[in-house]
């Protein structure tokens, strides 16, 4: 219970700061203030500004929107992808059933950031190509979970019960495999989004993500990295954004785990 | 064993088959000309047309997929459109670096993570148990980039004892070339630590409320003897699948890592090749990383097998 109240937490300060750079009056994160550049934090500018004098605070707050949105939609490819083809074979099985598992570990030999890149070298670099390969790369995972869950529950008495009264494979699939599952996805989703929020910076810390002048928490790093011993405070708060946000994810992925399974409750 | 051996090296052959085939097709797909991207838009027909013959790519893709294939097995990876070498002595060439970072970095993981596995499990529930558990949930949630500049941050710019960012070859100056390690194999070896010492904890805690732990406790062996001697070698098996795993992750890191330190290695050698769309570079360079990477993992296969009978006979 204590992970997942504080993943809640952790979470809804990210949604609430990245919500509140739409709405609060702060200084534009675009808006460059040419005789404020590399300025310490101040009260003026909390977090301090960057090499165009730009408010480091607006600009976390907006990169949120960027690792908010890289979670929910790579993980909404993710799952669009792999769950249909993890439930097709497990529940068809067979051949179709030992190619679709080759072709994911083939898929999974390769390093994970080292197939994100080579999908945004084809598509060409940009915030939403980079969520979307990530999306692809983490595709597999939720094959290979919803396989094995539809097969562990292929076998139970309620599914072989339905199929005896003569339901159809997609009623069968719709009404007790899909429920059931739920709860496992949801924490692969958690556990995902914290890969995405992660893969995601990478991604733009090496220029193929999210492109300048728009913030991302990668990329400031990526900039703080040059002015490093004149504007070291450029290098902490992005960092600490992206740490905060992937600790959320996995508290909340711990949490939702430990609340399914009562045996590993308190076990860490 | 040979069995299991043999078994395992042709699921790998496999693997490695289909990794190629999709890398290949991936490539394939990308927009634009080659041979209009190396001549530039001014380029005459004849002379695009020459290239293209050059290049094979007048010829349908199964054709270059297989000249392609036939070329690897023999070590021949193509030729940079950029650079204009073969793929193959550029890999040679910044295989050193990547490899040096990442056995460097999987060593600091391990000795970091078996102490502090070993005593977490032992000291099961202890103020030093929460700490540990805490300090590798935030290893887990830290971007190794990150970690990489707090401490250039720390060690090169406040202290001053390392370097930023370089590299100095092995057989110029040993000593050096360590000093320029440390920091990228720290900060990716923090990462794997933390996930190696959880990982060694829980294995830990399960073997050890095992029967035949309480007997030996029983019999009167020294707790010591009952934590190195039978509870340490049972744990180790999940902890050397996980190492395996980590073994991707570190390649995979490694790419970022040398950005942030400006090391010369393999990683950086993909950006420059991605940034260009140098395609048989990156071609070589995505299927040389994988087969590494897969290779890395039947010999960790190999390895567990060993250490525990009851996989060889499965």
């Amino acid at each position: 219970m204590r992970s997942l109240v504080l993943g809640a937490i952790l979470l809804g300060v990210v949604i609430l700061g990245s919500a509140s750079s739409w709405i609060l009056p702060l200084p534009d994160p675009l808006a460059m203030e040419v005789t404020e550049r590399l300025s310490p934090p101040s009260w003026r500018h909390l977090f301090g500004t960057d090499q165009y004098g730009r408010d480091l605070l607006s600009r976390i707050l907006r990169g949120g929107t960027v690792a908010l949105g890289a979670s929910v939609v790579s993980v909404g490819i993710a799952s669009l992808i792999g769950i249909p083809i993890g439930f097709a074979a497990g529940l068809i099985g067979g051949i179709l059933d030992e190619v679709t598992m080759r072709l994911m570990d083939a898929l999974q030999a390769f390093p994970s950031i080292l197939l994100a890149i080579t999908i945004v070298a084809i598509m060409g670099p940009g915030p939403l190509n980079a969520m979307v390969a990530i999306g692809l790369v983490n595709g597999p995972v939720f094959a290979r979970l919803a396989r094995s869950v539809a097969l562990s529950l292929k076998g139970r008495d309620f599914v072989l019960a339905a199929e005896a009264l003569g339901a159809s494979r997609l009623r069968i699939l719709r009404y007790h495999i899909l429920p059931n599952s739920l709860s496992y996805i949801l924490v692969q989703a958690s556990i995902g989004a914290s890969t995405a929020v992660l893969a995601e910076a990478s991604l733009s810390y090496i220029g193929l993500g999210t492109q300048p002048p728009n913030p991302s928490w990668g990329r400031m790093l990526e900039e703080a990295r040059l002015f490093l011993d004149v504007a070291p405070w450029m290098a902490i708060f992005p960092g600490f954004a992206i740490f905060l946000t992937v600790l959320g994810f996995n508290f909340l992925g711990d949490g939702l785990r430990d609340l399914m399974d009562p045996w590993r409750r308190g076990r860490g | 064993m040979l069995k299991f051996i043999v078994r395992r090296i042709i699921s790998l052959l496999i693997i490695l088959w289909l990794v190629s085939f999709l890398t290949f097709l991936l490539l394939q797909v990308i927009p634009g000309d080659p041979a209009q991207l190396i001549l530039g838009i001014e380029a005459s027909p004849e002379a695009l047309g020459s290239l293209r013959a050059r290049l094979g790519l007048d010829k349908p893709w199964p054709l270059r997929y297989l000249h392609w294939l036939a070329g690897m097995m023999r070590g021949d990876m193509g030729i940079s459109i950029r650079l204009e070498r073969p793929v193959s002595s550029l890999i040679a060439e910044r295989l050193p670096v990547t490899l040096s970072l990442a056995v460097m970095a999987m060593l600091i993981a391990l000795i970091i993570a078996f102490p502090a596995g070993i005593l977490s499990a032992v000291k099961w529930n202890s103020p030093l148990d929460y700490f540990i558990l805490f300090a590798s949930q935030v290893g887990i949630a830290i971007p190794s980039f990150w970690i990489g500049i707090l401490l250039i941050l720390t060690f090169s710019l406040y202290l001053r004892l390392l370097p930023t960012g370089g590299f100095i070859g092995w057989g110029k100056n040993p000593l050096e070339a360590l000093r320029h390690l440390l920091l990228p194999a720290t900060s990716l070896g923090l990462v794997t630590a933390a996930f190696l010492t959880r990982m060694l904890r829980s294995s830990m805690l399960e073997v050890l409320s095992q029967a035949y732990i309480t007997m030996a406790r029983a019999k009167g062996l020294a707790k010591f003897q009952v934590i190195f001697r039978h509870a340490l070698k049972n744990a180790l098996i999940p902890v050397a699948t996980l190492a395996g795993v980590q073994i991707g992750f570190l390649m995979g890191g490694s790419i970022v890592i040398e950005q942030v330190f400006a090391l010369p290695g393999l990683g950086r050698l993909l950006l420059s090749a991605v940034y260009t769309r140098d395609i048989p570079l990156i071609q070589g360079l995505v299927m040389f990383m994988t087969t590494m990477v897969v290779a890395s993992n039947l010999l960790v296969d190999i390895l567990y097998a060993y250490l525990d009978p009851r996989i060889r006979f499965e």
